[in-house]
Formats: C-alpha cells, sequence, structure tokens
C-alpha cells in the first residue's frame, strides 16, 4: 500500500536536478540507478556521473564539495551503494561542508540487480543521521514545496523514499574519461 | 658522497616533506594514518594543504577524485595494504576517468622495514606495482631523487593518469649517499 504512494525515483531525482539546475548546484550521482535516472531526466556538463564502484558518490560530492565551496553540491546516492560507504556519513560529518546535500535514493532494492533486497533497510536514516552532529539538517523529500540549495546551508541530508523502478532506464551513452573532462571545463568556467 | 655535501638537501624525507609538498602546489591530502605517514601528514598540520583524514582507503580515493575532477591537486597517503583494500575503486575510478591523482603509499615489510615481520603486504602490493597500468616509482632516497612528489603530479598530468610513489623507508631515516 506504502508503495503506492510513493514517487518513482526518476521523479525524485527530476524534482532535485531541477532544484540543482536552478540553485546553480554542482551534482555528483551515484553509479547505476541514480545516474541513468539523472540522465534521463535531462543531461547537463554539471552534473558528475560516477560509474563506480558503488557507495564513491558521498565520497566524490566531498571532495567536490570542499574544493568548490562557493558552489552548492549535490549527491545522489543509493540505500545499497551508501550502506557500502557508511564511513563517509562520518567524514563528511567532520569536515562538515556547508554547501554539501547528500540526497538517499531509498528504496530497498538493489535496483538494477532484479530487487534484491538492500540491508539498507534495516537502517533508521533519521536517528543515524541525527547521530552525526557534522550534519546541521535531516528532511523527508517533499516535492510540493521547492527547494533551494545553498553554499552556507550546513551539510544536509534529504531521505527520499522512492519506488522500485516499474522500467529500465534509457541506455547511458557516456565514457568515464568524458564526464570528468566536461565537468572541470564547467567547473573552471 | 661529493654530491651529498654539496646539495643542500640535508636531513630526511619527513625534514623536506612540506617544502616538497608546497613546491608541487598540492591544493589537498586525503589521508589514512601510518606509522610512515604519521611524520608526512604532521608535518602539514596548520598548512595551507587542505588535510583530510578518512575512515577507510576508499574514501580517500573519492575525495581526492572529487577535487581532482575539479582541477585541484590532490594526493592520497595510505599503507600499502589499506591500497589493496581499494583496489576496485582504483580501478573503476581513479584510472577509468584516467585522473592525475598523486598516491603517496607507505611500502611497508620491505626488506629495510624494522615491522619486516609484515611481509606479505609487501610481496603482494609488490605483485599489484607490476600489473598495474599506471605509472609506479619507488622513493627511498631524497637526496638523489629531488621533489619526487613534484615530477609525479607532473606525469600525472601530462599522461592523464594517476601515479604511485612506493615510500620504501621510514621517512625520518637519514639515509647516507
Amino acid at each position: 500500500m506504502l508503495e503506492t504512494i510513493l514517487p518513482e525515483q526518476i521523479d525524485a531525482i527530476a524534482f532535485l536536478a531541477e532544484a540543482a539546475q536552478n540553485s546553480g548546484a554542482l551534482v555528483v550521482s551515484e553509479i547505476g540507478s541514480q545516474t541513468t535516472w539523472l540522465h534521463e531526466t535531462g543531461d547537463h556538463d554539471s552534473y558528475l556521473y560516477l560509474s563506480g564502484p558503488m557507495g564513491a558518490a558521498p565520497s566524490v560530492a566531498l571532495g567536490v564539495a570542499l574544493s568548490n565551496p562557493e558552489k552548492p553540491v549535490l549527491a545522489l546516492c543509493g540505500d545499497g551503494a551508501l550502506v557500502m560507504n557508511f564511513s563517509a556519513l562520518v567524514t563528511a560529518s567532520n569536515e562538515t561542508p556547508k554547501n554539501l546535500t547528500l540526497a538517499l535514493m531509498d528504496n530497498g532494492v538493489y535496483d538494477f540487480t532484479g530487487k534484491v533486497p538492500s540491508p539498507s533497510v534495516a537502517v533508521d536514516w533519521e536517528k543515524l543521521i541525527t547521530g552525526l552532529p557534522g550534519f546541521t539538517h535531516f528532511a523527508q523529500l517533499d516535492v510540493g514545496t521547492p527547494l533551494e540549495l545553498t553554499a552556507d546551508h550546513g551539510l544536509s541530508f534529504i531521505h527520499c523514499p522512492v519506488k522500485p523502478a516499474s522500467r529500465k532506464p534509457a541506455p547511458f551513452p557516456f565514457r568515464a574519461p568524458e564526464i570528468y573532462k566536461r565537468f572541470l571545463n564547467h567547473v573552471k568556467a | 658522497m661529493s654530491d651529498c655535501k654539496t646539495s643542500a638537501q640535508t636531513g630526511t624525507i619527513a625534514d623536506r616533506f612540506y617544502g616538497y609538498c608546497q613546491e608541487a602546489e598540492i591544493d589537498l591530502v586525503t589521508s589514512v594514518p601510518d606509522g610512515y605517514l604519521v611524520p608526512l601528514i604532521e608535518n602539514l598540520n596548520g598548512s595551507v594543504i587542505q588535510q583530510i583524514s578518512a575512515a577507510r582507503e576508499e574514501e580517500c580515493f573519492g575525495i581526492a577524485s572529487g577535487a581532482a575532477m575539479c582541477g585541484k591537486r590532490a594526493m592520497v597517503m595510505i599503507q600499502n595494504s589499506g591500497f589493496m583494500n581499494a583496489v576496485g575503486c582504483f580501478a573503476t575510478l581513479c584510472m577509468n576517468y584516467k585522473l592525475p591523482i598523486v598516491f603517496l603509499v607507505s611500502h611497508r615489510g620491505n626488506f629495510f622495514d624494522r615491522n619486516g615481520y609484515d611481509t606479505e603486504k609487501y610481496r603482494y602490493f609488490e605483485s599489484f606495482l607490476k600489473h598495474t597500468e599506471c605509472f609506479n616509482v619507488s622513493w627511498y632516497n631524497f637526496k638523489s631523487e629531488g621533489n619526487i612528489i613534484k615530477k609525479a603530479f607532473e606525469h600525472a598530468e601530462a599522461a592523464g593518469e594517476p601515479v604511485i610513489i612506493s615510500l620504501d623507508i621510514s621517512p625520518t631515516e637519514d639515509i647516507a649517499c
């Protein structure tokens, strides 16, 4: 019953991507469904699509955020991937970059593996994040309220419960070096 | 011997490390500490070089990759066994995106290591270095090799690939010429 009222992941990402575009934010997307759904919402040079390994997005986004303190940075993470790199939350909490927002797509499954359940279903994300003092904001996704990302908002976490995907995304067309070069050009412009 | 006496390069690797990093114009260092690396990390304390202490080596690879993809000079400092914990990340992120990151890896368990009982990590990392496609270089005598960190970044950026520097001795040892 709950699943029927949850958004599709692509709809949640489209909402966040629009907020990122309106805020001039840099976006880092996790390998797999976050990267492919983000691309399907519309491509942009400010998107740093990751192709591996699972769980790298919050760490890469931390490096991007610390290198660009004047810009907001949004990381699109998956629940299965984030539990592979839990310690990235601790490191981010210690560094407390004011311009970084982690958005977690939580569907309880490894979406690209035929919906194998993820061990992340056992996590209470609000308790986890509010137990890390560097995080200053925890919110549930609310697609009905406009979202603004700023460079001085404080380290933030948006929990986004979503439905497992009902279809496959479109093929992803980019190679990793091409993604790096165009993202670098965007940052330096 | 005469080169050693006339050289301005005195002391140890640890003594000269901060100067080397400054000269190499490093923006960010991310590390998981090791006994060899501690004196080097401490040399950076209070400097303008941004230091990120991570809980796991794979995090270091990610943080450095994010910085490198923004045009920053990023160096990872970890132990050889820690590097092997994160080989998949090295392959699919650092190598796949062709990122000019420098990895300073304490190569523990070798012949000169006073904790040489950890020989397995030395042998397995040696095997990795032989088969990886990226450039790697041993750093055991700064007096003859000069600022190998600066050279490593120059190579990494020119070649469009990571460089691994294996630190083969304790950086606090004063190696004779």
